[in-house]
């Protein structure tokens, strides 16, 4: 007699099973009576399962539920600092931001924009769509002469060590700022609109006696001669923005190399082909996926990224112990998953052990990829180090007490 | 059958909650805190059962939960098959499945409860309170996918159909879980009877 394992035994239970199979495991059933233990076992099981506990609460189990924030202020609180961190290195490096950042808090320093952000410093926001430079120095550091202009401006607590006042430079050299800031709302600086950054430079009416915190640099080279008696201090300006835009460049430059080593292991992500026949699509591939986990007893898919093209699946795969009947298994997989007849399969697989050592199943993260190519290609490429990272997350636990390498 | 499922979205996007007539619930969804705490007296056992069976962080994910139910409870369904308690797991199912996701490593959960509350039909089953602990470690070691399904389906109630739609999985997979997920929890129990 055929062995009837307890996932048969199961699925006799829920009514899960073909009418053959069915009507087997009934006359095992009724035969064998080791056969009706495990039934029996696997009655009080499910039984015993649902008459768990529920879990019993105390005060501070409601208190917790009760006083803890809202998602979003506690969002804003856990991942403030996170994105104020990540905002600071995008500045710091010029990397490209593809869209408004939240409002990053600045202090004393050299600070360069490239793309889009949106700066704090003290009551002072500024937000730069381009390329700008954003110095913040502390009143007594100034070694210029200070103009109306350049009156400091008190800080608000927290701005790093600022506690004698501040003065904030802003040199837009592409693109435009957004400037707020007490006695200069509003203002809006465009590069190479020497226009605008004499505006934005004036006190406003009524203000002229007001500190004014902002000074905006405009940053056209070699133009002093029309400064007048600010010559000097448009002089050294232009010298420290240059020195800021060397630093910028250097950092693009950085960031670049960064950026290509990253691509070289990783690939770029690949865009969906747009005459992509319809079974290649994610929709047609969690359909036929399905079917496959359906056919094949015991398979799950276990994840679907269709995030980039191409799909990749990931299989956990029971093993029969048969060597021909686990071939079978798997070359089923690859066949029946696959969008077409011409085509090939990237295949990472990892064994899954019993507690005993032995092969329980295969974990198979799998790619259908188009016959012909090179495993040159970008999308080859991409796809080796999609099949990498999901291959990595879904392999299974080390036994307790592994050593890497064992 | 793209097009069909894409319909079936439109559908459920456009679905409209009936009004929530329960003056405890609208006392709640206005942010009485009383009435909150009401709630959360009522469902927090199947809550935090939830939580301590399927998040490595319990506390967290109970704290977690309780925010996000709250801040969406205006959107609760008073027609959900399993009332307002339904609705509640389903958010809860929801949050722990992105906690899962976001995580992305396999946590386990060996806190075990006092098996005091033991239901008098559950006494038939689980005679002792070592029986309860060792079905718990049974399930504490299951892969967390499955685990998610059978919590759910037998200690929760909820419905394969439920579970593959929160889980986003087909029908098929989830019963695949729940049979493989059985047959190792009674394999396990079986060990654990012999050692005795």
């Amino acid at each position: 007699m055929t062995e009837i394992d307890d996932e048969t035994l199961s699925r006799f239970l829920a009514g899960d099973l073909d009418p053959a199979t069915e009507d087997r495991v009934a006359a095992a059933v009724e035969d064998d009576p080791a056969v009706a233990a495990r039934l029996e076992e696997m009655v009080a099981l499910v039984e015993g399962l649902g008459a768990l506990p529920l879990d019993a609460l105390d005060d501070a189990d409601v208190a917790a539920a009760l006083d803890v924030p809202p998602p979003r202020e506690r969002a804003r609180f856990v991942t403030g600092a996170l994105v104020a961190a990540v905002a600071v290195v995008v500045v710091w490096f010029g990397v490209w931001a593809p869209r408004p950042d939240p409002v990053v808090t600045v202090g004393f320093g050299h600070h360069a924009v490239d793309g889009t952000a949106a700066l704090a410093v003290g009551d002072v926001r500024v937000r730069v769509d381009g390329k700008a430079a954003i110095a913040v120095e502390p009143k007594r550091a100034l070694r210029r002469g200070q103009g109306a202009q350049e009156a400091p401006m008190a800080m608000r607590d927290g701005l790093m060590g600022a506690a004698v006042g501040a003065l904030v430079t802003v040199a837009v050299s592409e693109g435009r700022a957004w400037i707020d800031a007490p006695g200069a709302a509003g203002q809006v600086v465009q590069a190479g609109d020497e226009a605008s950054a004499r505006t934005t430079l004036s006190p406003p009416d009524g203000v002229a006696a007001s500190p004014q915190p902002v000074r905006v640099v405009h940053l056209p080279a070699g133009k002093d001669s029309d400064a007048g008696g600010e010559a000097p201090t448009a002089a050294a300006l232009r010298e420290e923005n240059a020195s800021l835009r060397d630093a910028l460049r250097r950092a693009e430059l950085e960031a670049s190399v960064a950026r290509s080593q990253l691509e070289t292991v990783t690939g770029r992500p690949s865009d969906w082909p747009d005459d992509l026949p319809e079974a290649w699509t994610a929709e047609a591939t969690r359909a036929r996926l399905d079917a496959l986990a359906t056919d094949v007893p015991g398979l799950e898919v276990a994840e679907l990224d269709c995030s980039e093209y191409p799909c990749i699946a990931v299989f956990q795969v029971p093993l029969a112990g048969d060597p021909e009947a686990d071939r079978a298994v798997m070359d089923r997989i690859h066949e029946q998953g696959a969008p077409a007849d011409d085509v090939g399969a990237m295949t990472m697989a990892s064994k899954v052990e019993d507690d005993d050592g032995g092969a329980a199943g295969i974990t198979m993260v799998t790619a259908w990829m188009p016959e012909g190519g090179s495993i040159a290609d970008p999308v080859h490429v991409r796809t080796r180090s999609r099949l990498d990272m999901l291959g990595a997350a879904w392999a299974p636990e080390p036994p307790e007490g592994a050593v890497a390498g064992d | 059958m793209g097009t069909v499922l894409r319909k079936a979205r439109v559908e459920v996007h456009l679905s409209v909650p009936a009004p929530v007539e329960d003056p405890m619930l609208q006392r709640a969804i206005a942010g009485d805190r009383a009435a909150r705490e009401a709630l959360v007296r009522e469902h927090g056992p199947s809550v935090r059962g939830l939580c301590r069976r399927l998040d490595p962080e319990p506390d967290d994910a109970w704290q977690e939960a309780w925010a996000r139910i709250f801040a969406t409870l205006h959107r609760l369904d008073p027609a959900h098959p399993q009332g307002a308690g339904g609705w509640i797991r389903t958010v809860t199912h929801r949050l722990l499945v992105d906690r899962h996701r976001r995580r992305r490593t396999r946590g386990r959960v060996l806190s075990f409860p006092d098996a005091d509350g033991v239901s008098p039909s559950g006494l038939r089953v689980l005679e002792a309170r070592d029986q309860v602990r060792q079905l718990e470690g049974a399930l504490a070691l299951l892969p967390d996918g499955w685990r998610r399904v059978v919590v759910l389906h037998h200690v929760h109630g909820v419905a394969l159909e439920a579970i593959a739609q929160q889980e986003n999985i087909a029908v098929g997979t989830v019963k695949s879980r729940l049979h493989r997920a059985r047959a190792r929890l009674v394999t396990a129990l079986r060990a654990a009877g012999e050692d005795r």
